[in-house]
């Protein structure tokens, strides 16, 4: 369990987070989400003991991070940039992390190796970016680790690599009950493995949700009807949005999908069609919802 | 609880450390063992050679190790300090924060581990090599105790060897100090580059100031030796200070005259002591401002600015030191003005380059301000007050193991005319002595020289030298001196020719140095006329040396005794004869006690022999010959004289005058060796068969 109490972290006059509270259950793969400079990299910062913060505690598993050598033996951070690798060959790379982690599996390194299929004897300056985190990524599930801090972890991943490598980590996920937090900009890319997504907006959770709650709980109705109607017609729904398009109404609700539906039928439309959202839309709906400029969150 | 990384972070650092391992052992060889072998090869050459050894070689080989050493030294320094701030990647590359920041390490096996790893890194082949320098050392020092001589360069040979010795020895503690102090200043930056420079500035501002500026407070000290102060202290300033007492005592010329190095201030415990100290503080502090330090600060410049402005509040007072003392001192207030110009685009440079802004600008010049005007504050009080009148300052009677006297007023000893020293350690000598001493500082006609010499050496191994001329005939120093010859450990006592019974072997030759006697200017003694000069030189000094005072001015000439053994000369001293000695000067003044005296009329070249290589005053050996001499030395001797082209090619041992004045001669360095052999031969052959 990871949690987050009242955490402050400021960059001289710049507050990265501010009175931040989180908590992360044990085997979730959580994606967070923001801008950049939201606070998302500080976050996986403090959060693997790499910076101190200013107030407020974080603690894994009951106990604190920073400076806390038996906590940090239970997580690894893949950071958002691997250049500290490049003297490294992918051989050296894994005895390093092999030194310091001591549930290190050369057989696990060995068969991700096979799929992402990377020259163990070549320095990893030589590799492209997206070679660079494949490395990374493999070193960092060898590692078994309780729990794996990705930072911007599919940045120039081509589609192909970027299924491959979400594929790993589900497994490992699976294998291990491993606690996988992932930070992007991306919805698309932690859409398939998260189960739970928080948004990060000004050193600030704006949003933080189960991921089968969220899609179960809103729901996009297509409809028409003799007249436009409007927001105020169906009072016993909670919907988010509502639009007219070439005679078409658009209905976004939050509730389940037969009661949403029901409850638009009784108005008699012409037609009415459950029409599924793409987490993205979710996203834009909730935080319009929230009277959150959907633009400047992601 | 798990266990402890640090043996994995520890052998993970070194793992990755082998090229630097490599790079230190080759440094560490240069800078230790290879000048140790220099030393060694030459003492071996000159043990075999002895004298009229090729002096030019061995001063060549001299000069060159110790610029070796200079060089090496000054190389191993920036060598630490790069591959230390290097090695903390931790503090100046965002990336590497990410990567070891996430470790499963605590902040103190990472700090050890680097530390710990780089000192091995650093100093592991030191070890090695100094114990195999120590081997030509010390084997120089057992063979010199089989083969005692009197060969100027084979006894500075082996004397510095022990100074060698001692630079190997503290060698460890001087880059283990640069080592720390690189630890500390890297925990304070986040760059790369301003570790390597604020570190070099951290080493070098602390003795680099108290030079400048304790040369400065010493110059203005009534009888004090700038430089003899700042050498002796200056050990007491790590990491740097203990070299640069090794390196200036090795280089110091005033040693050569007196074939002594006073090593017992650097063999203090304290001393270890200090240093031991000054390196635990720095890791301290370094440890404790490694852990305050925010990681994501790394990328910038300084992240603890109370220590940029220290260190470059002290640049900036070593600077205007440098500028104003060498430079504009004599310039009055113009100087000051151009040294505050100089100064204060060198400190705001200095600002910018670490806040790339003018924000705050008026505090940088505000502490500019300060810092300017409490220097140049310092070097006005220290000016019109005379080092707050420190000379007045004199160690207390309690803390003084011994005081070494010597003057004018004093008995001179033999050989380099050195003043003869007399040490006093009883308690009621140092009493009397403190006494008179503080009798003369009231005088206000004495001022800085060398007509009296007080060194006072305290408990704790440090030498205070005090050195007095006084106006008006030096009444208060002769008042001194005779209260001192009262004291009961004041022993004239008969020291080297006088102690002699025997004379057999030995010559003597004399040089008027001032106009005396019409008939004889210089010439050797007769051999069976010595036994008699001794005898009176010994009763003149005897009696004269309560009242005379030894100066160039009652001085009549020098009085040399030496024995040459086949092709070896030993000179047994250099006596200065002076007006006052009645009976000596009588039987100097008689013609039938020389073997040639008078200047020989058909000699075309005279020629001179100084050990020393000092023309007039220490001659050892000086002959007169002609072109039609038939003597086979003579005309071997005749073949090696040549016009001097370039004075750096010719002995400076020997030296040619001829019949015209306006040409120069000499004989060439590579015939140096020859030249005395043939020449002490025929002085043989000449003077004393």
């Amino acid at each position: 369990m990871i949690k987050f109490e009242n955490v402050t972290k400021k960059y001289d006059d710049f507050t990265a987070l501010e009175n931040f509270d989180l908590e992360i259950p044990t085997g979730c793969a959580y994606g967070l989400l923001g801008t950049n400079g939201a606070g998302k990299s500080t976050l996986l910062r403090i959060l693997s003991g790499v910076y101190k913060a200013d107030a407020g505690k974080v603690t894994i598993d009951g106990e604190n991070v920073y400076d806390n050598a038996s906590v940090k033996q239970k997580l690894l951070l893949i950071s958002d940039e691997t250049s500290q690798f490049n003297g490294m060959t992918l051989l050296q790379m894994k005895k390093f992390y092999k030194t310091f982690y001591t549930n290190f599996s050369d057989e696990t390194f060995e068969r991700l190796n096979t799929i992402v299929n990377l020259p163990v004897n070549k320095k990893l300056g030589g590799f492209s970016k997206g070679m660079k985190r494949q490395a990374a990524v493999i070193c960092g599930i060898s590692a078994k680790t309780d729990y794996l801090f990705l930072d911007e972890a599919f940045d120039g991943l081509d589609p192909s690599m970027r299924s491959e490598i979400k594929k790993m980590i589900i497994d490992a996920m699976c294998d291990n009950n491993m606690t996988v937090v992932t930070s992007s900009h991306n919805l698309h890319e932690i859409e398939e493995y998260c189960d739970t997504v928080g948004l990060l907006h000004n050193g600030k959770m704006i949003f933080n949700k189960d991921l089968g709650d969220l899609k179960g709980n809103i729901h996009k109705v297509q409809c028409s009807f003799e007249k436009e109607p409007s927001k105020e017609d169906f009072p016993e729904l909670e919907i988010l949005l509502i639009e007219e398009k070439n005679g078409l109404t658009n209905i976004i609700a939050k509730g389940s999908a037969d009661e949403t539906l029901q409850k638009i039928k009784v108005k008699n439309p012409k037609f009415c069609d459950l029409i599924p959202l793409s987490l993205e839309e979710i996203f834009i709906y909730e935080m319009e919802a929230l009277n959150y400029d959907r633009t400047k969150l992601l | 609880m798990t266990k402890s990384n640090f043996g994995k972070y520890f052998r993970y650092k070194l793992s990755k450390s082998k090229p630097s391992i490599i790079f230190f052992a080759i440094l560490n060889f240069l800078s230790t063992t290879l000048p140790c072998i220099f030393l060694f090869n030459l003492f071996n050459y000159m043990k075999t050679e002895n004298e009229g050894s090729d002096c030019g070689f061995i001063e060549y080989t001299l000069s060159s190790t110790y610029s070796f050493i200079k060089v090496m030294v000054i190389i191993s320094i920036i060598v630490i300090i790069v591959t230390t701030a290097k090695s903390m990647k931790f503090y100046h590359n965002r990336t590497a924060v990410d990567m070891l920041g996430s470790l499963p390490l605590s902040y103190g096996e990472r700090f050890w581990g680097d530390l710990l790893s780089g000192i091995c890194v650093n100093f592991i082949s030191f070890i090695p090599f100094s114990i195999i320098s120590l081997i030509p050392i010390n084997g120089m020092r057992s063979l010199y105790k089989l083969i005692p001589t009197s060969d100027y360069f084979l006894l500075e040979t082996i004397e510095k060897s022990e100074m060698i010795f001692y630079y190997v020895f503290i060698l460890i503690f001087v880059y283990i100090g640069i080592y720390a102090v690189t630890t500390f200043i890297s925990s304070c930056c986040g760059k790369f580059g301003s570790s390597v420079f604020f570190s070099i500035v951290a080493i070098s501002v602390i003795p680099g100031i108290y030079t400048i500026y304790a040369k400065w407070f010493f110059s203005n000290v009534i009888g004090a030796d700038a430089s003899k102060e700042i050498i002796s202290n200056i050990f007491m300033l790590p990491p740097l200070g203990p070299i640069f007492s090794v390196i200036m005592r090795l280089e110091n010329p005033n040693v050569l005259y007196t074939n002594k190095y006073d090593l017992s201030y650097l063999k203090q415990p304290i001393c270890i002591m200090v240093s031991v100290l000054i390196i635990a503080a720095f890791i301290a502090v370094a440890y404790f401002i490694g852990k305050k330090r925010k990681a994501e600060k790394t990328g910038e410049e300084f992240m603890f600015k109370t220590v940029f402005h220290i260190l470059s509040l002290t640049l900036l007072v070593m600077i205007i030191g440098v500028i104003y003392l060498n430079f504009f001192e004599k310039k009055g207030l113009t100087g000051i003005i151009k040294v505050l110009l100089i100064s204060f685009l060198f400190y705001i440079i200095l600002e910018l380059s670490q806040n790339k802004s003018f924000k705050g600008f008026w505090k940088a010049v505000i502490r500019f301000a300060t810092g300017f005007g409490a220097c140049i504050a310092f070097l006005m009080i220290v000016k019109t007050t005379n080092s707050f009148n420190y000379y007045k300052n004199l160690p207390g009677e309690n803390s003084i193991k011994e005081i070494r006297v010597s003057g004018d007023y004093f008995y001179s000893e033999t050989g380099t005319l050195k003043k003869r020293e007399y040490i006093y350690k009883a308690k009621d000598s140092v009493s009397v002595i403190l006494s008179e001493h503080k009798k003369l500082l009231m005088s206000e006609d004495i001022s800085t020289g060398n007509e009296l010499n007080i060194t006072y050496v305290t408990k704790g191994g440090r030498e205070i030298v005090r050195g007095y001329s006084v106006k008006n005939d030096g009444e208060q120093i002769k008042d001194f001196s005779d209260e001192v010859k009262k004291l009961k450990e004041y022993d004239p006592g008969v020291i080297g020719i006088l102690s002699y019974s025997d004379f057999s072997g030995i010559d003597a030759f004399f040089d008027f140095i001032k106009p005396h006697n019409d008939n004889i200017s210089s010439g050797y003694i007769r051999e069976d006329k010595i036994n008699k000069l001794v005898e009176l030189l010994r009763y003149d000094i005897e009696n004269n040396f309560f009242n005379d005072n030894e100066t160039s001015k009652n001085t009549i000439g020098f009085l040399t005794f030496f024995e040459i053994r086949g092709d070896k000369h030993d000179n047994l001293g250099a006596y200065r004869i002076l007006t006052t000695y009645k009976n000596t000067l009588d039987f100097l003044n008689d013609p039938d006690n020389y073997v040639n005296p008078g200047d020989d009329n058909s000699a075309i070249y005279d020629i001179s022999y100084s050990t020393n290589g000092d023309e007039g005053l220490l001659t050892d050996i000086s002959i007169s010959i002609s072109e039609d001499d038939m003597s086979e030395y003579a005309k071997e001797l005749l073949s090696y004289i040549e016009v001097k082209n370039s004075p750096d090619e010719y002995s400076p041992k020997i030296w040619v005058s001829g019949k015209n004045s306006s040409i120069v001669y000499g004989v060439r360095l590579e015939n140096e060796k020859a030249a005395i052999k043939a020449m002490l031969k025929l002085f043989r052959e000449k003077y004393v068969q």
